[in-house]
């Protein structure tokens, strides 16, 4: 395993040094991976005050582990990755974090890893938000990076954009326009998500940030597996540190639901996803969701939807 | 009536019209008055170097907003107009107007020429206009593509207006611009990302004329009556399309000749160009998330969603359904 450590805020340095570590064949902005190394290259497309953007386009032939350690400077960095293993499934997924937090990734050797990061700076994101009826909630927001990112799930809108971007190439030479574009774009679209599923509870809530991050993380644990019974209020007001009581009234304001509620919408919601997906068929889906019977499942789900199962796969 | 106006930027532009109409803006929006007409004027100043305008009206009396040349100063003004509701066959007579606003057009014009945008009578329209400098050029595109641009610009239209055929690209981009910006939680951000790609759009298209789209030009009145096919075609995607006789016999062409030009000038065949469009319409639905994947289906003019969803694929290599599975997954 090749381990990079590394605490640099600036994409120009990081590219430096993962250029050197990784022995990349560096022709300006580019550098290709060695054939010993794996295969691919990785580029510093972009860089400005405000943004900057590092694509990572290979496939490592060792496991490379990056970590990321804490650097006081003020910036932010969002991700979307592609990675495409070696039996050809693909994962996507998004993050979005600070440079003032500890990082491992491992990159695994043989996967495909195609990864847009973008770094924003603290200032921009400021000046653009302020302006913003919207702004004051994602600045708030912004204490627990965590948070936005973990409910949000890659979406095709997303990687259509990341695409443009690494399929860009800079001989019509106008650079900056179309990356800025596209950057400011992917900027505009995640907080815009966040913002329409999240910011109603917040704004309905007493809970304060701490309560709102312990219960949210409890909702997370619920809405992991749903194969198996549900863990029970008392198990997840302990893990919020606070009364069941209490748990209830707050979980209720942030999302808008009574706790069994809120994780029976989700379970109804990943099995319709499931059934769109088309790669299971009813049995499997009630086999996965929990339900012992599928007749229990297509009753549960006529409930929510006021369709049956079958109808979503006609 | 009409209003001159002198500034480089539209917030100005705005509240001059709001002074003389008697009726206040709120948020930069000012609605015209009952009696003028019906719809707003919206204006943004992003910096000095940049400033839009956007509106949507349909007036009781012609309007004209005439700009006059300013030879000292150097910026450049990008229009888009879309006319709504537009009845093809009662317009066949009229020439393409540069400043008849209420055509699908894309008009590129600067501080050097003397401008009118006429807004007629009881004709409904919207408009999405920009101003930048050559500063704000030089910064967005650099300083090479911004020669570039200008020379292209000075060497045949400083005298008058290059014009544009409006595009499913641009459309896409207009129609979020009418549906979203103003209850949107991050409006300023919203906005000018989307005049941008509209930006970037048109420099392409202007820096590369010959290719597949051509120049509109003002006597051509073939061109003009393309123009109105088009919008005849793209008019409703929820009924099928007209044939191919009916938008020929709208341009009084041999249905040939109309095939011909209408590809030389939108870059696709007939068809083809209705169902990237139509296939556009359908994504920008499915993205909003108000709609299902039948009800967009039932929007775009299919009874058979199998079809729907092959037709999707083949335009953008996925199914509907993993745009909203990906959208909806929890």
């Amino acid at each position: 395993m090749i381990k990079l450590d590394y605490s640099y805020p600036q994409f120009s340095e990081l590219f430096r040094y993962i250029s050197s570590a990784l022995e990349l064949k560096v022709d300006k902005d580019r550098g290709v991976v060695a054939p010993k190394m794996g295969e691919g290259f990785i580029r510093n497309l972009y860089h400005s005050d405000d943004v900057q953007i590092m694509e990572y386009n290979y496939t490592p032939g060792e496991d490379v582990m990056l970590h990321r350690k804490k650097n006081l400077s003020s910036f932010y960095i969002m991700g979307l990755e592609k990675l495409t293993t070696p039996t050809n499934e693909v994962l996507q997924s998004i993050f979005f974090g600070t440079t003032q937090s500890e990082w491992y990734y491992l990159n695994k050797a043989g996967f495909h890893h195609a990864l847009l990061h973008i770094l924003i700076s603290k200032e921009y994101l400021e000046r653009t938000l302020r302006k913003e009826k919207g702004g004051e909630y994602i600045l708030k927001s912004l204490i627990y990076p965590n948070i936005m990112y973990r409910n949000e799930k890659p979406n095709a809108q997303y990687f259509k954009i990341a695409d443009e971007v690494s399929n860009y190439d800079d001989s019509n030479g106008y650079s900056s326009l179309f990356l800025l574009n596209r950057v400011q774009y992917l900027i505009e679209y995640f907080f815009t998500r966040y913002y329409r599923n999240y910011s109603d509870s917040y704004f309905r809530t007493s809970a304060t940030s701490d309560e709102m991050q312990r219960i949210q993380s409890a909702e997370k644990l619920m809405l992991k597996d749903f194969s198996e019974t549900p863990p029970s209020i008392e198990s997840l007001s302990r893990l919020s540190a606070m009364s069941p009581t209490k748990f209830k009234l707050l979980f209720k304001e942030i999302f808008g639901l009574p706790v069994y509620q809120h994780y029976q919408k989700n379970r109804m919601q990943r099995a319709k996803a499931m059934l769109l997906s088309r790669k299971y068929n009813v049995r499997q889906v009630a086999t996965e969701l929990g339900f012992t019977h599928v007749k229990d499942f297509a009753k549960a789900f006529q409930k929510q939807f006021d369709q049956q199962p079958e109808e979503i796969i006609l | 009536m009409e209003v001159a106006f002198y500034e480089s930027s539209y917030l100005e532009f705005v509240q001059y019209l709001s002074l003389r109409c008697g009726s206040p803006i709120i948020e930069n929006k000012f609605s015209i008055p009952e009696k003028c007409g019906q719809g707003f004027f919206y204006a943004e100043n992003f910096d000095p170097s940049f400033s839009c305008l956007i509106s949507q009206q349909k007036m009781n009396e012609d309007f004209v907003i005439s700009k006059s040349a300013h030879p000292n100063s150097q910026y450049f003004i990008l229009l888009f107009s879309e006319s709504l509701n537009d009845n093809p066959e009662k317009q066949m007579q009229d020439q393409i107007d540069p400043f008849n606003i209420g055509q699908h057009l894309v008009r590129l014009t600067g501080s050097a020429m003397h401008t009118e945008s006429k807004l007629p009578l009881g004709k409904e329209s919207r408009i999405v206009s920009m101003i930048f400098t050559k500063p704000f050029l030089i910064n967005r595109i650099g300083s090479k593509m911004t020669e570039a641009f200008l020379n292209t610009y000075y060497a045949s239209f400083l005298k008058t207006a290059f014009l544009a055929p409006m595009t499913a690209e641009y459309r896409i981009w207009l129609s979020e611009i009418f549906q979203e910006t103003w209850e949107h939680p991050f409006r300023h951000l919203f906005l000018e990302n989307r005049l941008l790609m509209l930006l970037e759009k048109f420099i392409n298209q202007f820096l590369s004329p010959s290719k597949s789209i051509r120049r509109l030009s003002f006597n051509d009145e073939e061109v003009t009556r393309l123009v109105r096919a088009e919008a005849a075609l793209l008019n409703n995607f929820g009924t099928p399309p007209p044939t191919i006789e009916s938008l020929s016999k709208l341009c009084a062409m041999s249905a040939t000749k109309f095939k011909n030009d209408f590809k030389a000038l939108y870059g696709l065949p007939v068809y083809e160009y209705y169902q990237k469009n139509r296939m556009l319409y359908a994504r920008s639905l499915l993205i909003r998330e108000d709609y299902n994947i039948k009800e967009v289906g039932m929007m775009c003019a299919y009874t058979n969603l199998g079809h729907f969803a092959g037709a999707f694929k083949k335009e953008f290599g996925i199914l509907p359904s993993e745009v909203i599975v990906a959208q909806n997954n929890v």
